[in-house]
C-alpha cells in the first residue's frame, strides 16, 4: 500500500526559491513569449478553440504561479487545470471525469495488497470499456471527454502503480498534488494524443533547476510545436493528395513524404504538452528529437516519440529482458525487442479504442510493426556486434556516411509509414506500381530532393544543452529563438506584411484555416445526409471538445427526404411534409417540392424557371421563404407581386447529379418550364462516384444507356464485392480462368469509379442540355459552393457546360470578399443563412436579366428585412 | 572521486565513448537521456556492474533515477552492495 501525503515536503528545492527582484525580469521575458504565443494561436487559429482556451487560462495562471512559494505551486496546477477542465467541457461534463478519476486513483491508495488493488481495478475498467464501446449507456459523457479521460489514464495508471511499487527510499514520496497534477495535467485537455508521461520523472524532474532555465526552455518547446503545426498545415494543405490520384513516380513521391510529414501534428502537439508543463516547473525531457534525422532503425526508435519508447522499456524491453536472460543475451535482446513492438501494435489499437472507439487491428498496422521491429532486431544484433559510436558532444563537421545512412532511413520509414496508412496491402501495392512511370521532370525532382536531403543530413544537427546557454552566441539562445520562430509567424498572419512576399497573403490566409483538405473534404462528405450518426463529429469532438455539431442538427431530413439505394434517383423528397428543421419551417408539397402548391399545367401569360439542384436550392437551413428560389421569384415579380414569373424550387439535399438528371426529366419538365437552371457544385464527381458505387454494389438499375456504357468502358464489376482481392486485371483475368474467385481491389476500385465519375458528369450535363432543349425551354448551368473557408477549385464545369452548348452562371466566386462567418446557418455548417440566399437571388436575378432581357421589365423587390 | 565512480566512468569512456575528452563525462553528465546510454549500453554495462561489484540488478534498477548519472550509478552500487 502506498499512503499519499497530504503537501509537498517541506525541504525546498534550492534553485527554486523565489528571490523575486532576481526572478521578475526573465519572468517577463518568458511572460512577453508566451503573449507572442497565445497571439501566433489565435491568429492561425491553431488546432482547436479548446487548444486556445486551455493554453489562455495557463498562460494567464503563469506569473502568479511562478511568484508563489514553491509549495503553493503545484496545488495552484491542479487548481488552474481543473478549472480549465471546466472550461474546456463546461461542470456537468468536468464533474463525472473528476469523479472517475478520482476512483480509479482512490483504489490505487486503498490499504490493500497490489494484488487486491489490481483485482478492484479490473472491474472498474471493466465498467469503463463497456461505457466507451457503448454497451452500457455511455451517453453521460460526450466522446471528446471519453477521449480525453482514457487519454489520461490509460497509460498513466499503470505508470503510476508501477513506480509505487517499485519506489525506493529516494524517490519522492507521491503527494495529492502530485498524482493530481500527474493524471489531471490541463495539456490533456485539447491533446489526447499525449497520454504518456512517466511517473518517476514528472516527480523527480520538478524545479530541478534553475526556475527561469525550465520556463524558458519550457517555452522555446512551445514555440517549436507551433511552428511545427504551422509546417503541419502547409503540408496538409499543400502537398497531401489522394493516392488514388497517383499515376507516376513523382506523385508516388508526394504520396509518400507528405504522408510521413503529416506526423509534425502529432510531434507538434506533444512539444507544446510539454513545454507548457515547462512553464509550471516540470523539467520533462524532449518528447521527440530531430526524428526525421535518425541515421539508423534503432535511432529512429531513440528519436520519435520517446516517451512511448521509454514506457516500452521500463514495463516491457527491461522485464523481458531480465526475464529471458538466463538463456543467454542474444535471445533476451532479440525476445525483448520483439516483445517491445508486439506490445506496441497491441497498445495502439488499445489507445485507439480509448480515444476514437473501435480496435483497428489491421494488416497494415500488423505488417508496420512487425517490419519496423523486424529492422530494429537486425539493427540491435548488428549495433550489439559492432558497436556504436556515441559522443558527449557532437562532431561538428558535415559527414557523407552519416549523410546517406539519415537519407536512407528517413526514405525506407517514409515507405514504410504510406504502407501503414494505406486502407489495404493492396492499396499500398498499386500505389507503389504506379512509381513505375517516370519522366525527365519527375526524375530531376527527384535528384533535386536527394541533394538537398544529403545536404542537410550530412550535418550533425542537435541542440545544446540549456545549462550552457550562457556560453552560446545570443542568436542561439532560446529566448531569442522562441522570440524570433514566434514573431515571424505573427508577422507572416498580417495581411500587409505577408503581402511583401511572392504568394505570401495567399499562403498565409490558407495557413488561417481550420478547415479539411479537399481530399478529406471529400471523403468527410461521404454520407454526408445519409449516415446522420455523423461519424464526422466524433472526430470534432476528439479535437474540438467545445464545439460539437448539435446531436440532431441533420436528423429531421429523413422525415422529408426519400432514399433509395437500387435506382436512380437515389434520392427524391417525400409530398406533403410540414416540420421544422434547425429551427425554421420546411414546407413540401404535393408534388415533393420545397415550394408553394403548383399546378401542373402553367398559368398563361406565366413564365416559369425551373431551379434544379441539392441543398443550397433546397435552402438547408433556411425558412421557406428565404431560399434565394423564394427570394428571386418576390424579386421578378416586384413589390406589386405580379405573379408573371413563377421559380419552382426542385432542390433536393445532397441529390448527385444523376439524381437531378432524373428528377428534371421525371419532375420539372412536366411543369413546362421556360428556362431550367441546374445547379452544380464541386463534389459532383465525389457523389457520383458514391453512389455509382452503391448501385453497382447492389447490381441496380442505371436507369440510363449511355451511363451503363460508361461503366462498362471502364470495366467497373456490377454486383457484391466478393473473392480474393487481385491487382491487375490481367492477374485477376488469370486466376479467374483457373477458378480461383477474384474480385478488383478496392483500390483499382477507386480510381476505375474516379475516371468514369468524371466522364459520367460530363455525359449528365450534355443530356439534361438535350432533354431540356427538346422540350422546347433553355437550358442553364449555375455553380456554387457552400461558404468553406478553402472554396476547393471545379473550374472543369464551365468547360464542361460550353463542351454541352450551354450558358453558365459561375457563382463560385460569390462569397470571396463576404464575411464568411456571418453568412453561414451556424459555425459548424457551411449552408448560406438567409442573407446568404439574399446574395445569392441577388447575383441570379442580374445574370437572368443580362441573359433574358424580357425579365427584366420586373421590377426588383428590396431584399427581405 | 569514489572509486566505484571512477571504475564506471573509466568503462563508460573505454566501451562507449572511445576517443572522447574524458572531462566532458562528469558525475553529473546526462548518460540515459542524451543517448550515451541506449538500451543496448545500459544492459551491457548493467553486466558490468553485477560483474565487477558482485551484485545483482533487477528490471526495476533500469531507470534514468538510478543509472541516469554517474552519481546515481554510484549510488546504486553502494545501496545493492550494502543490502547484501
Amino acid at each position: 500500500m502506498e499512503a499519499v501525503a497530504l503537501r509537498e515536503p517541506s525541504v525546498e528545492v534550492p534553485s527554486a526559491r523565489i528571490d523575486r527582484r532576481a526572478q521578475v525580469p526573465p519572468l517577463l521575458a518568458v511572460a512577453g513569449q508566451l503573449v507572442l504565443a497565445i497571439a501566433v494561436i489565435y491568429a492561425f487559429r491553431l488546432e482547436s478553440r479548446t487548444f486556445f482556451n486551455v493554453a489562455l487560462v495557463l498562460a494567464g495562471g503563469f506569473v502568479g504561479h511562478a511568484l508563489l512559494p514553491l509549495q503553493a505551486r503545484m496545488p495552484f496546477f491542479v487548481a488552474l487545470s481543473a478549472g480549465a477542465m471546466v472550461v474546456a467541457f463546461g461542470v456537468v461534463q468536468a464533474l463525472p471525469m473528476l469523479g472517475i478519476g478520482l476512483t480509479l486513483i482512490g483504489i490505487v491508495h486503498l490499504p490493500l495488497s497490489l494484488r487486491w488493488r489490481l483485482a478492484l481495478l479490473l472491474p472498474v475498467a471493466a465498467l469503463l470499456v463497456g461505457f466507451r464501446s457503448t454497451r452500457l449507456p455511455g451517453d453521460w459523457l460526450s466522446t471528446g471527454a471519453w477521449a480525453v479521460l482514457g487519454s489520461m489514464f490509460m497509460f498513466r495508471l499503470p505508470l503510476y502503480v508501477h513506480a509505487l511499487s517499485t519506489r525506493s527510499a529516494d524517490d519522492p514520496a507521491p503527494t495529492v498534488a502530485s498524482t493530481l497534477a500527474y493524471f489531471f495535467m490541463a495539456p490533456n485537455l485539447c491533446f489526447p494524443l499525449f497520454p504518456v508521461v512517466d511517473y518517476r520523472t514528472f516527480r523527480r524532474q520538478y524545479y530541478d533547476a534553475p526556475a527561469s532555465e525550465i520556463y524558458q526552455t519550457g517555452l522555446l518547446w512551445v514555440a517549436r510545436g507551433l511552428i511545427q503545426l504551422l509546417l503541419y498545415r502547409v503540408v496538409y494543405y499543400y502537398f497531401v493528395i489522394d493516392p488514388a490520384t497517383a499515376t507516376d513516380v513523382g506523385d508516388v513521391l508526394q504520396v509518400v513524404l507528405s504522408t510521413y510529414l503529416l506526423y509534425l501534428r502529432v510531434s507538434g502537439t506533444f512539444h507544446i504538452a510539454v513545454g507548457l508543463l515547462g512553464l509550471f516547473g516540470w523539467r520533462l525531457p524532449e518528447t521527440h528529437h530531430l526524428y526525421f534525422l535518425a541515421t539508423s532503425f534503432n535511432d529512429y526508435w531513440r528519436r520519435i516519440n520517446i516517451y512511448w519508447k521509454d514506457f516500452m522499456m521500463k514495463l516491457v524491453y527491461y522485464p523481458s529482458f531480465f526475464l529471458l536472460r538466463s538463456r543467454g543475451n542474444t535471445v533476451a535482446l532479440v525476445g525483448a525487442t520483439v516483445a517491445v513492438f508486439f506490445a506496441t501494435w497491441l497498445l495502439h489499437s488499445y489507445q485507439w479504442f480509448w480515444l476514437r472507439r473501435g480496435v483497428p487491428l489491421t494488416l497494415p498496422d500488423a505488417l508496420f510493426w512487425a517490419t519496423l521491429g523486424g529492422l530494429v532486431v537486425w539493427n540491435a544484433l548488428r549495433e550489439s556486434r559492432r558497436g556504436r559510436r556515441r559522443a558527449v558532444a557532437l562532431q561538428a563537421s558535415w559527414s557523407w556516411p552519416r549523410a546517406w545512412r539519415t537519407v536512407a532511413t528517413f526514405s525506407s520509414i517514409a515507405l514504410l509509414w504510406s504502407m501503414w496508412s494505406a486502407e489495404s496491402i493492396t492499396d499500398w501495392l498499386v500505389l507503389v506500381s504506379a512509381a513505375g512511370s517516370a519522366d525527365a521532370a519527375d526524375l530531376f525532382t527527384i535528384g533535386l530532393l536527394l541533394a538537398a536531403g544529403l545536404g542537410v543530413a550530412g550535418w550533425p544537427w542537435g541542440h545544446r544543452p540549456i545549462a550552457h546557454a550562457a556560453a552560446l552566441p545570443w542568436y542561439s539562445r532560446p529566448a531569442v529563438r522562441s522570440t524570433g520562430m514566434l514573431s515571424a509567424a505573427l508577422l507572416l498572419s498580417l495581411p500587409p506584411v505577408a503581402g511583401t512576399l511572392p504568394r505570401g497573403e495567399e499562403v498565409a490566409a490558407k495557413l488561417k484555416r481550420t478547415t479539411l483538405n479537399a481530399r478529406d473534404e471529400a471523403l468527410r462528405n461521404k454520407g454526408y445526409y445519409e449516415k446522420l450518426d455523423a461519424p464526422g463529429r466524433l472526430e470534432n469532438a476528439l479535437w474540438d471538445p467545445g464545439s460539437i455539431m448539435p446531436e440532431r442538427w441533420y436528423v429531421p431530413s429523413i422525415d422529408y427526404l426519400r432514399v433509395a439505394e437500387d435506382r436512380i434517383p437515389m434520392r427524391s423528397m417525400r409530398p406533403d411534409v410540414q416540420l421544422t428543421q434547425m429551427g425554421y419551417p420546411v414546407s413540401i408539397n404535393r408534388w415533393g417540392m420545397r415550394d408553394h402548391e403548383r399546378t401542373r399545367e402553367k398559368p398563361a401569360g406565366v413564365e416559369r424557371i425551373a431551379i434544379v439542384g441539392a441543398s443550397q436550392v433546397f435552402g438547408l437551413g433556411v425558412a421557406d421563404d428565404a431560399t434565394f428560389v423564394r427570394q428571386l421569384e418576390q424579386r421578378l415579380n416586384g413589390p406589386a407581386r405580379s405573379d408573371r414569373v413563377e421559380v419552382l424550387n426542385f432542390g433536393v439535399s445532397r441529390s448527385s447529379i444523376l439524381d437531378r438528371l432524373a428528377t428534371t426529366e421525371d419532375l420539372a419538365l412536366t411543369f413546362s418550364p421556360n428556362v431550367v437552371i441546374l445547379f452544380v457544385n464541386w463534389r459532383e464527381p465525389v457523389w457520383v462516384q458514391q453512389d455509382l458505387r452503391k448501385l453497382l454494389a447492389r447490381h441496380s438499375d442505371l436507369r440510363f444507356d449511355e451511363l451503363r456504357a460508361i461503366l462498362a468502358r471502364h470495366e467497373l464489376p456490377h454486383g457484391p464485392a466478393a473473392g480474393l482481392p487481385v491487382p491487375f486485371a490481367l492477374l485477376r483475368r488469370q486466376l479467374a480462368g483457373l477458378g480461383v474467385p477474384v474480385r478488383m481491389p478496392e483500390y483499382e476500385l477507386r480510381i476505375r469509379l474516379r475516371d468514369a465519375s468524371t466522364e459520367a458528369v460530363r455525359w449528365a450535363v450534355t443530356r439534361f442540355a438535350e432533354r431540356v432543349r427538346a422540350a422546347g425551354a433553355v437550358p442553364v448551368i449555375a455553380s456554387l459552393d457552400v461558404l468553406a473557408d478553402v472554396p476547393p477549385a471545379y473550374p472543369e464545369i464551365v468547360e464542361i457546360g460550353s463542351a454541352a452548348g450551354v450558358d453558365v452562371i459561375d457563382l463560385f466566386h460569390l462569397f470571396d470578399d463576404a464575411d464568411r462567418p456571418a453568412l453561414r446557418i451556424a459555425p459548424w455548417d457551411d449552408h448560406p443563412n438567409a442573407a446568404g440566399h439574399a446574395m445569392i437571388a441577388d447575383r441570379l436575378l442580374r445574370e437572368l436579366v443580362a441573359r433574358r432581357p424580357s425579365l427584366g421589365s420586373a421590377r426588383a423587390a428590396p431584399p427581405p428585412q | 572521486m569514489d572509486s566505484v565512480t571512477s571504475t564506471v566512468k573509466q568503462y563508460i569512456l573505454t566501451t562507449f565513448l572511445q576517443g572522447e575528452d574524458p572531462s566532458a563525462l562528469t558525475e553529473t553528465t546526462p548518460l540515459m537521456t542524451s543517448g550515451i546510454l541506449d538500451s543496448l549500453a545500459t544492459l551491457d554495462l548493467v553486466s558490468f556492474l553485477e560483474r565487477e561489484y558482485a551484485i545483482e540488478l533487477d528490471a526495476g534498477d533500469v531507470d534514468a533515477s538510478r543509472l541516469g548519472t554517474l552519481a546515481d550509478i554510484t549510488k546504486l552500487v553502494h545501496g545493492k552492495r550494502a543490502a547484501r
